[in-house]
This record gives structure tokens, sequence and C-alpha cells, in this order.
């Protein structure tokens, strides 16, 4: 009689954990015909771009362990093309196996980009744009999954200062006013109360191979990522920001995600006098290096204090609700989580405010939280109720009043669903 | 009163126009207008030159405010073109001129309201709200007969329909210089909004478009079933300030403690306007409240009331840590100091 089979011993409350697998890969996506195209993220009216001050690109990351697959692609871009977002992820759930759900295509909200609706000779330039740019997405994802070998991670998170700021301003009558002027001025005698809250904290995964080099990172923080308008194509902060990490270590693809970004803005940073482009563009590109320099040197601090796994417990899940608003916009409102031990990314569709970030974080059972905004091709101001009160710029959405709590409140219970799943099984 | 105090705190109130955070230069320009401090005019006129757009109409209030000559050339200049002093592409260059231009226009300055009728014919409705007003006010002249007929309220009708409540609010304020059935109509309508800061714009406006009986017994019946602590603060201080009803008194003087950081101040805001000095005793206690906008409007009242009991405090809050609150407390020295009158606009 054959001896019986033993099982694998499994403690109680410890799953079991697996080898990490990830890829990571890049692709060019800047306009081959630049001179002339929309900046799509530019207030209007606006000139066509003069030409091309940095690259634009989409960077995937893959991971998988065990049946659990997941792909992340971010694109410079300010918001992804509706026109093929379905065909990009059937053609990568094909060619991957996963699951439509697992395919998290986001963009970084560049505003330096392509996109939108374009008349005149600029349909023509914009749709052959858009053709190149999908097979360069599905090519990217595709190398990314090609690419996978086995890594170790390490993760953390960190505040630092001056980057990002709240660009909407309370005033002493109780409503609100932004950066740029969306609206009517305040009369003499209104006094300026504050600015809102800002997330501080950058968020740092890095995965490393089996000689020790990192070969990719994510890297996670709140804030609109442009500094002024522009006449040239730029990936803004995201680009300079992955590119100096890339600097820093060569051979790593950086993944810059955007979070909760719907009222937050870069710090400071005027254009200068004049309307000399060159002086702009010096200017901006002394913006971004600086700023960029404090995110790429939180990173390094936080990947020095880093401890690195090489066997984890990877699950994903999502949750759905219907949120009634005005003008309409997706029957369902989806939030989804990867959670990779003691790390959660917690993706969300809109550009919410950064009080959904906060209020996520201060309430997440993991360690490290990073909130990934601006996921798939239909992204609206996500915004607390008493925003809608006070007006501004981004509350044009008649909400249900709740929903945002709501949202708020499913995905932190998402999150302790998933915790709680990994600690019984 | 140490005049070399005085000095110093003018001093601090000058280079509060150049603190690196926007915010703070805000102050500062307000403040300066407030005291109508000539000596402020170069700072001010600097900040036209080299700030954010909501630091710039500061600047313009504050020189409308002081009246120089030297600040209203300027506001001349911006009025005619404020590409001068701007960044293109950027802000909405027109809401800088227009406040330059309202700014003359109160002044009843004519280069103000000479060549602006194009603010008018391509329909801003920060031309509306703001200098429609001013330029309602001023005298029928040749001059102004045009202008004046362009400003009309069907604009403003229009617009204020689905717009958000930042907008709505603006719009609200503004109708009650429309002397006209529909606009009483559309503020009567705003008085139950869902946004509380609409419904006190619009209960603040009843009561411009027209003081009467029938006026002030609608607003006493919206303070008994308003739950909102800002809005109930806004018509317990409107129906204190028309017939100093003590229960509107005691409205305010509750919601003094309320968590609230905003309501707090607004409450303390309240208590300057009922213009009682002898209130100021019950803002004493909150020259250290723990949020700093507090302690602002706490020092503010109390440059309003023109109480002197609280110099000491004060004379503590010169080295608060937060720069804004070192500002007011830069005003209140100055302002009790007898050389300036605050009066905030």
């Amino acid at each position: 009689m054959p001896p019986a089979q033993t099982l694998p011993y499994i403690v109680p409350g410890m799953a079991k954990k697996l080898p990490l697998l990830a890829g990571f890969a890049k692709a060019d996506i800047t306009p081959r015909e630049p001179k002339g195209m929309d900046l799509y993220g530019m207030p209007r009216p606006y000139p066509g771009a003069r030409g091309i001050l940095d690259r634009l690109h989409a960077r995937a990351c893959y991971l998988e362990s065990g049946a659990c697959k997941f792909l992340l692609i971010e694109c410079d871009l300010v918001e992804l093309p509706s026109r093929d977002y379905e065909r990009i992820v059937e053609s990568l759930a094909r060619a991957g196996g996963l699951d439509k759900k697992n395919i998290w295509l986001c963009v970084t909200h560049c505003h330096s980009a392509p996109g939108g609706p374009a008349g005149g000779f600029q349909y023509k330039v914009l749709q052959r744009y858009l053709d190149r740019f999908a097979s360069r997405v599905i090519a990217v994802g595709r190398r990314a999954m090609a690419n996978r070998q086995r890594v170790k991670i390490g993760y953390g998170q960190g505040p630092i200062e001056g980057v990002g700021g709240n660009r909407r301003v309370k005033l002493s009558d109780g409503l609100v006013i932004t950066g740029w002027a969306d609206g009517p001025s305040p009369p003499p005698g209104v006094r300026i109360v504050d600015r809102g809250p800002v997330d501080r904290d950058v968020g740092v995964a890095v995965f490393k191979d089996r000689h020790d080099r990192p070969v990719g990172a994510i890297v996670n923080y709140s804030s609109h990522i442009h500094l002024y308008p522009i006449l040239f194509f730029s990936a803004e902060l995201a680009g300079a920001v992955a590119a100096a990490m890339e600097r820093n270590w060569p051979g790593l693809v950086a993944v810059y995600t955007n979070g909760a970004e719907g009222n937050t803005s870069l710090c400071a940073h005027l254009p200068p006098q004049g309307t000399d482009c060159k002086a702009w563009n010096r200017q901006y590109r002394s913006g971004l290096k600086h700023l960029s320099a404090v995110v790429a040197r939180k990173a390094a601090a936080l990947y020095r204090r880093m401890e690195f796994e090489s066997l984890v417990t990877m699950d994903l899940d999502e949750t759905a609700m219907r949120i009634r608003s005005i003008p309409p916009r997706l029957p369902v409102k989806t939030v989804s989580a990867l959670t990779i031990n003691d790390l959660a990314l917690v993706g969300e569709e809109d550009e919410a405010f950064v009080e959904y970030a906060l209020a996520v974080k201060a309430g997440s059972p993991y360690r490290s939280t990073f909130v990934i905004g601006l996921k798939g091709p239909v992204n609206y101001y996500y915004f607390p109720t008493p925003a809608r009160a006070e007006g501004g710029y981004e509350t044009y959405l008649d909400l249900a009043p709740g929903s945002f709590e709501r949202t708020t409140r499913a995905a932190l219970s998402l999150l302790r669903s998933m915790r709680r799943e990994r600690n019984r099984r | 009163m140490n005049q070399g105090l005085v000095a110093q705190c003018r001093r601090l109130l000058f280079d509060g126009t150049r603190h690196p955070d926007p915010l703070v230069r805000c102050e500062a320009a307000r403040l300066a207008g407030g005291l109508k401090d000539p000596g402020a005019v170069p700072y001010l006129v600097r900040m036209l030159q080299h700030d954010r757009w909501y630091s710039k109409i500061t600047a313009v209030y504050a020189l409308e405010a002081i009246g120089d000559r030297r600040g209203v050339r300027v506001l001349r200049e911006t009025a005619k073109n404020p590409r001068v002093f701007d960044f293109p592409g950027m802000y909405n260059h027109d809401m800088i001129r227009i406040a330059a231009a309202k700014a003359l226009a109160v002044r009843h300055d004519p280069s103000g309201i000479r060549n602006i009728s194009d603010l008018l014919h391509i329909k801003n409705l920060e031309a509306f709200i703001h200098l429609g007003p001013a330029i309602l006010r001023l005298p029928d002249t040749k001059q102004t007969r045009p202008l004046k007929e362009c400003v009309n309220f069907k604009f403003l009708q229009r617009r204020s329909q689905d717009c958000p409540s930042g907008i709505l609010a603006r719009i609200v304020q503004a109708l009650p210089f429309f002397k006209t059935r529909r606009s009483l109509c559309r503020i009567k309508e705003n008085l139950r909004h869902f946004s509380p800061f609409v419904r006190a714009a619009a209960s603040s406006s009843l009561l411009a478009y027209r003081d009467c009986p029938g006026h002030g017994r609608m607003l006493a019946g919206l303070l008994k079933n308003e739950k909102a602590p800002f809005t109930r603060l806004k018509l317990a201080s409107l129906l204190y300030k028309r017939d100093s009803r003590p229960a509107c008194l005691a409205t305010i003087v509750g919601l003094l403690n309320n968590r609230d950081y905003f309501v707090r101040a607004t409450a303390i805001d309240a208590l300057a306007e009922t213009g009682r000095p002898l209130l100021a005793e019950k803002v004493m206690p909150f020259l250290n409240d723990g949020h700093f906008y507090t302690r602002i409007c706490a020092v503010e009242t109390l440059v309003k009331l023109k109480d002197r009991t609280a110099e000491r405090n004060v004379r503590a809050l010169l080295h608060d840590p937060h720069p804004r609150v070192r500002l007011l407390a830069a005003c209140y020295f100055t302002a009790i100091s007898g050389d300036r009158e605050y009066r905030s606009a």
C-alpha cells in the first residue's frame, strides 16, 4: 500500500508564498508629426505645438505569481483615447492569458501631450498618431510579458516637501478659487482662508533580478504633473522622474503612476515674463529638474531602507458600484486592488481628490498603499460631497451626494476583506 | 504707542508682500489696503508685475482702497493693457483688466470707463459680476449711458442656470444691482439652494436689493429652519445688523465654540460685524486658538472693534509661528496707534 501523501504544512493565518515574476518595458509614443498638433491638456484657445521638449513614453509593468497575473501600463497622455481602448485591452488579455480586469491601462495625466477631438487637417494627423499609439501600447505590454523573470520586491513610502500642493484655495465666504482663474474672482474684502490638504507621500516599489540589479520600479505620487502651459510636447514630471531614476539605476524601467491628483498641482515655478519660448522652456526644464530630483532622492532613500522579498502572496480583486451623476459617467464605478505581501495598489478610474488617497492610506491594513488613478478611458473629477457646495473648477459633475464617501468606504472595505481572506488561508 | 513698534509693524506688512507664499502676499496686500497706507503702493505695484492672479487682484483692490495717485496711474495702465503685467497664455487677462477698470469706475475716474465697452460686449461673466454693478452706480452721463445699456440682467440670468456653486454665488452677489423683478425672483430662488454658501449669498443679496420688513421676516423664517452653521451665522449676522435681535447674537455666540475651525472663525467675524466693542472680551480666548485662521479672525475682529485692551496678548502674536498671524498682529498695532484707521472693503 503506497504511503499516504503528506500535504505541505500550512500555518493557520499564513497564505502560501510563491515566487514573483516581473517584466518591464517602455516604448516611445512621441508624435512623429509634432508641429501644429494640438496639445490636448492646454487651456483653449491655444496654438498648436512647435516641437518636442522631451519624449513621451508608455511604460509597462507585468507581474505574475502563481495563477495571478497583472499588467500595468502608464502612458504619457492626458487621457486614454477611447477609440482603441477595448481593442488594446482585448489584445493584451489574449496575448498574456490575463483577465481583462487585471490589466490597468492608465495615464500619467500629461497635459503637454496629444489627444482629444481634432478638426480639419489635424484630424488625419491625430488618427495616424492614435493608430501608432495603439500598436505601440500593445507591443510594450507584450514585451513586458515576454521579459518576465524571477525578481525580489522591496517597497516603501515616505513624505516629501515642496513638490505638490492643493490648488483649491478656500475663501472666507466659503467658496473656493483655483490657481489659474477658472471662475469669477472674489470681491474686495473676502479673506483667503487656506489651501486644501495634500498627500506628501511618495511610494516606491523596486524589483531586483537574481543578480540584485534593479530592473523595474513603480513610483507613485498624487499631483498634476505639469508646471505651466508650454508649446512643446513634454512628459512633464512623470518623464523627468522616470528619467532621473533610470539614470541612477541603468537598465531600470521606472513606471511613474499618478495618484489621486484631482485637486493637487505642482508648487511654484511660474514662467518668466515675456513671450520668449526658449526662456519658457529653459525655466520649465529647470523646474522639472528640481522637482524630479526631490522625488528621485526620496526614492533612493526609500530604496536604501527596503527589505527585499523573493516569495510573495499576490492577490487581485475589485468591487463595483453604481454612482448616479449628471452628466452620466460609466454605469458602474469600479475600484480595483492588487496586494503583494504588505503592499497594496488601489486602482481608481477617475481624477479623485487627494482626500481619497489620504483616507485610503490612513485606513489601509497594508504597510504601504499606493493609490493609482486615471485608470481607463473615461476620467472625471471625483470629489467629496462638501466640495460641490464650495464650487471650483473640478466640481462640474453633479454627483449624487455621498458618492465619493461610498467609493472611499468601498476601497477600504475591499482592502480589509482581501487582508482577512489572506489571513484566513 | 511706541512709534518704533509701529514702524516695525509697517515694515512687516510691506515685507509680507514679498513673502514666498502667495497666500501671505495676498494677506499683506489686503491689510495694506485696509489701512490705506500709501507707503505700500510700490510693493503693491510690484505684486502686479510678478505674481499669481489672486495676488494681482488683491493688489488691485488694495491700490483702489489706498487711492494714491501713483497707484491710480498703474491702474489706468492695467485697465488699458493688462499684458503689461501678465503672463501670456496663462490666466484670464481680462480678469485683471476688469478689476482695474472697476477700481477706476468706483473712483469715477474717466479713464477707467473710457475704452472698456469691449469688455462688456464680449459677454465676459467677470465683467458683468464686478464691473457691471460699478457702472450701474455711476452718474448718468453721455459717456456712461451706452455702457449702462450694455449691462443687463439677461446675460447673468442665462449664465446662472446650471452653473457650479462658486459661479452661482458670485452671480447672486451681483444681482441686487439689477433692480428688476426677475433679479429679485432669482435671488429668492437661491435662498433654498443646496449649497450653504449660495444660500448665504442670496440672503445677503435679498437685503441689499431692498431692506424691507417682508424680507426681514423671510430671513428670520429661514434662520429658524437653517441647519448649516455657516448660513446660520450669516443670517444671524444680517438680522442683528438690521434690528439688533438678542436671539441672533445668541446664535452667533453659541457657534463660537464649534468643533470646525472655519465655523469658529466665521462666528468671530460675525462679532466684528456687530460693531459692539463690548464683545471683544468674547474674542480674546481665540487669540490662542489651535488653528491659525481662527487666530487671524480674532485679531482682525479686535482691530475692527478698536479694542486696545488686547494689546499685550496681540504683542505675543508678533512672534506667532504662522506668518499671516504675524501680519494681522502688525496690522493691529498700526491701526490702534492712531496713524491709520483700518477698514476692510
